[in-house]
């Protein structure tokens, strides 16, 4: 199976995996977890000043370089936020050197966009399951982690169920 | 600053009072704070259907309520608004996922 080396996210998605506690099975999947300054800004800075503790673990992460800001170099897709655009144009320059890239987005709007451009996107809970089939999380990890997220931020019922049932095809 | 003019009827006008005494406000500063949170329940109203229909981004949204990400979450969450893909979407991505995990 082929490696994917770097997962690059936006806000939400980062917010995410640092709330649901799933960082490490991020790292255990991906080789690098980028973000850009302004998912920084959104992330980090915005949030300290309004007292969120995730925003110190994520500025905590980014100070061990357990993730990495990039600054983006050109940035396209301007019907999106600011930090989605970023994530998103910098995935689209990577994948087009033949980097092994992905964007990481929770977002319908976002993502759609990704697969107009054939830019590799998907959700959190698609890692999950790709952790899963990859065995880097047994199948009961995955589906407390995939209930956990679903519960937590009202993930579609039927997206759940889609991603259910391909675990349970593919070897869950 | 602009400003507006509106009668409203004593009943309203009592509760004002009542209210601008118990949150020590003066009559003036509680009828400016409740037109704008009224407003921004409006816009809320507003721009939460085309959030869900995936007409604007996550970020766009918190851009328009002139909130963080992290208040938007919480936002979303209280007003039980769902946050990803449907069927549909959901579907192409397990597709593209599976012809990227596939052994060239």
């Amino acid at each position: 199976m082929l490696r994917s080396l770097i997962a690059k996210f936006d806000s939400c998605s980062l917010i995410w995996i640092i709330k649901a506690e799933i960082f490490n099975i991020m790292k255990k999947l991906f080789e690098k977890i980028v973000i850009t300054s302004e998912i920084m800004n959104e992330t980090v800075y915005k949030g300290l000043k309004k007292g969120y503790p995730d925003a110190k673990i994520i500025q905590d992460k980014i100070i061990n370089k357990e993730i990495l800001v990039l600054e983006c170099k050109e940035k396209y897709y301007l019907n999106l936020g600011d930090g989605e655009a970023e994530v998103l144009s910098e995935t689209q320059r990577e994948h087009k050197k033949g980097i092994s890239t992905l964007f990481i987005t929770q977002d319908k709007k976002a993502k759609k966009q990704a697969m107009l451009n054939n830019i590799p996107t998907q959700g959190v809970e698609i890692c999950l399951l790709e952790a899963a089939l990859k065995k880097k999380i047994t199948r009961e990890e995955f589906l407390a982690k995939l209930y956990q997220l679903g519960t937590e931020f009202s993930i579609p019922n039927e997206r759940i169920i889609e991603i259910e049932k391909y675990f349970e095809i593919k070897g869950g | 600053m602009g400003s507006i003019n509106t009668e409203l009827d004593e009943n309203w006008l009592k509760e004002l009072e009542e209210n601008a005494k118990r949150l020590s406000l003066d009559q003036n500063a509680l009828a400016k704070k409740l037109i704008i949170d009224g407003l921004k329940q409006l816009r809320i109203q507003k721009l939460l259907p085309l959030f869900e229909l995936g007409e604007i981004s996550i970020e766009q949204l918190a851009k328009a309520l002139d909130l963080s990400i992290y208040e938007l979450l919480q936002v979303l969450k209280n007003a039980r608004i769902a946050i990803g893909s449907d069927r549909n979407q959901t579907q192409q991505e397990l597709q593209l996922f599976e012809e990227r995990l596939r052994p060239k």
